[in-house]
């Protein structure tokens, strides 16, 4: 069920003492494939963050279909996890793109947003990629279905037999 | 014009002057824990959404959300973490949150309220201790009667071709012995068109 | 729209007969027109009460249970060291557009400031007649929750409801009551929500699942008339002609139209009677027996 989700790790030259460079970023993804029984799908990325420059304790933002939310931690602060659901029956499948930010990124996302600014200038330290191969949402044809149109497959065949030999 | 610029700034004023009236400035945590599910069963999917909204002033800092409602030997985990915390959630901004669960047995279950708390403001060390909704009791279905009543029965279906086959394939056998015994006869031209 | 039509209908069929009667013979029309005025006046209030039949109905219905509920309004407000909050989180917002037929859904903050625990019991939430808070449009269920809040907690209740269709495009009064009781007993109702709300309906355009309907029956009905086309004007043909050949060949003979034959070839086809084959050959087999 859990997908091993590829990682694209951005690095970014950051100057201050606090923030995260060289972030790693191993993750695991969880989505919902079975969408027969629930109306949302759940987009769950777990992963775990070191940086090269041995920074600890980060809060990180990350950017969703929901916005820019803050990302959960373990209590411990070790693992992160971003998730968000989705309605069932819109939810994309493919490859969902997660920026995550530190708090200088998130600044400058906010600052860029609020000056009507191209938000795409501000660099995530990291990018995972979680991976949704589209939920199942019950079979196509209903096996009745199939089964009514074999039996009227048969009966049609059998039919114009008969008439065949009748006429 | 100006004296519409007045009047917002009066206006900005009295409610700076009321807010600060009111005493400290805090943040207000509502949380809604919902259950994202058509039907609840046995060994498949419960999507549990926890959504905490910050209605109050401040900025609320250090949440730690922690659902103790899941326990090890009634669910697995699919997806999520049943604690977590978010460093900061400021004033009208909202967060959310989203586990998997899968339960291990079937019966009724009752959906209890996780546990949210928080430091109300920057500079407090009070903690202050909040509930989330409750979903309240769901029924879970054991796996059996969900498959039964949800599958596609392809099995099914095929053992009943298979029975159906000798009613069916015993006349078209005979049927088909005396056509092509009788099919060079000229009249068959007729019944072989195609 | 409407009802607003309607009405005026209805005015007009009561004023016309009344401005005929009472005006009488006399064609003065000032005073006979302010009369009307004042009548139509009248009318108008009694439709508006009529037109609130529903709510009326329901009102007298829980008349005696509205007055309780409105005395215990009056006494029991909030316990001051409860403090609630209420947010609505679908559709986001204040509250004060509601979509028609959609799925409203309001959180709920319930913090303890005081003392003792808190119990509480229960949220209801009414359609009230914008007018008149003491009208009751629609009443929605009460979810009973039955939770405690110890002190210095605090607790979130959710509730959802869906307002009907038919109020969309009408403001409404939309009452949310938390009722409560402390440890002591006393128990509290306290309205989180009290204003006038206006449902609005939500304009969708066209999505794509009744946009293929719209075409899927369509083109079943097309089907539909192709195959009746094609079935009656072949069962048609095949009646008509077997009916031709069976007609002429045998029972009716009467409806044969000779006149196109020779007068000799018509004399003798009436001197040997006519047979059908078959029956010819039953002949020949009697008369062989």
């Amino acid at each position: 069920m859990k997908v091993l989700i590829a990682v694209f790790i951005t690095l970014v030259a950051v100057v201050h003492g606090e923030s995260c460079t060289g972030a790693q970023v191993e993750a695991v993804g969880f989505t919902s494939q079975d969408a027969t029984i629930v109306t949302k799908i759940a987009y769950i990325a777990d992963f775990t963050l070191s940086c090269s420059n041995g920074a600890k304790d980060i809060s990180l933002y990350a950017e969703t279909v929901d916005g820019i939310v803050g990302v959960a931690r373990s209590v411990d602060g070790l693992k992160y996890q971003v998730s968000w659901v989705e309605d069932a029956a819109t939810a994309v499948s493919g490859e969902r793109p997660i920026k995550l930010y530190d708090d200088q990124g998130y600044a400058a996302l906010r600052k860029a947003q609020r000056g009507n600014e191209d938000t795409s200038t501000v660099q995530p330290i990291a990018t995972i990629n979680l991976y949704h191969p589209g939920a199942y949402r019950g079979p196509w044809v209903q096996s009745e279905t199939m089964a009514i149109i074999a039996a009227i497959f048969v009966y049609y065949y059998a039919l114009t037999q008969k008439t065949r030999l009748m006429a | 014009m100006k004296v519409l610029s007045y009047l917002i700034l009066a206006l900005a004023f009295v409610g700076c002057v009321l807010s600060e009236g009111e005493g400290e400035e805090r943040a207000r945590l509502l949380a809604a824990k919902r259950v994202h599910n058509l039907y609840l069963v046995e060994g498949r999917d419960i999507v549990v959404q926890y959504s905490v909204h910050n209605v109050g002033q401040a900025a609320a800092i250090n949440v730690q959300l922690t659902d103790a409602g899941f326990s090890t030997e009634d669910f697995d985990i699919a997806g999520g973490q049943l604690q977590v915390k978010f460093d900061r959630i400021a004033p009208n901004a909202n967060v959310s949150h989203t586990v998997v669960v899968k339960p291990k047995k079937y019966g009724y279950f009752n959906f209890t309220a996780a546990e949210v708390s928080y430091q109300p403001s920057e500079d407090s060390a009070e903690i202050q201790i909040g509930y989330t909704s409750e979903p309240g009791e769901g029924g879970i279905i054991a796996f059996r009667d969900y498959d039964r009543k949800f599958s596609p029965h392809v099995f099914d279906w095929l053992i009943f071709a298979l029975l159906m086959i000798p009613a069916l394939l015993v006349p078209y056998m005979m049927w088909y012995n005396i056509k092509s015994k009788y099919a060079t006869v000229p009249r068959g031209k007729k019944g072989r068109s195609d | 729209m409407f009802p607003g039509m309607k009405k005026l209908l209805l005015l007009l069929l009561l004023v016309l007969p009344l401005i005929i009667t009472t005006s009488g013979g006399k064609m003065t029309a000032w005073a006979q027109e302010d009369e009307v005025e004042g009548e139509e006046d009248d009318l108008s209030d009694d439709e508006v009460n009529v037109d609130d039949g529903t709510g009326a109905e329901i009102d007298t219905a829980e008349g005696g249970e509205e007055e309780e509920e409105e005395e215990e309004e009056a006494t029991a407000k909030g316990s001051p060291d409860a403090d609630t909050v209420i947010l609505f989180t679908k559709p986001v917002g204040s509250g004060t557009e509601l979509p028609a037929g959609k799925l409203v859904e309001f959180l709920v903050g319930f913090t303890n400031n005081g003392d003792k625990d808190f119990i509480l019991d229960a949220i209801d939430a009414s359609f009230r007649y914008p007018m008149d808070f003491n009208f009751y449009i629609q009443n929605f269920t009460a979810i009973p929750y039955n939770r405690a809040v110890k002190p210095r907690q605090e607790a979130t209740v959710m509730y959802s409801f869906y307002p009907a269709e038919a109020f969309a495009a009408r403001p409404l009064g939309l009452t949310v009551n938390l009722a409560y009781h402390d440890a002591d007993g006393n128990a509290f109702l306290e309205a989180v929500f009290n204003q006038t709300v206006s449902i609005v309906e939500l304009d969708e355009g066209m999505d794509g699942e009744t946009f293929f309907l719209y075409v899927f029956m369509l083109a079943f009905s097309v089907l539909l008339l192709v195959a009746g086309h094609h079935f009656l004007s072949s069962f048609g043909h095949r009646k008509g002609g077997k009916k031709v050949v069976v007609e002429m060949g045998t029972t009716k003979r009467d409806d044969v139209d000779y006149d196109w034959l020779p007068k000799e070839v018509l004399n003798e086809i009436k001197k040997t009677p006519r047979q059908s084959p078959r029956q010819r050959k039953v002949n020949r087999d009697a008369s062989s027996k």
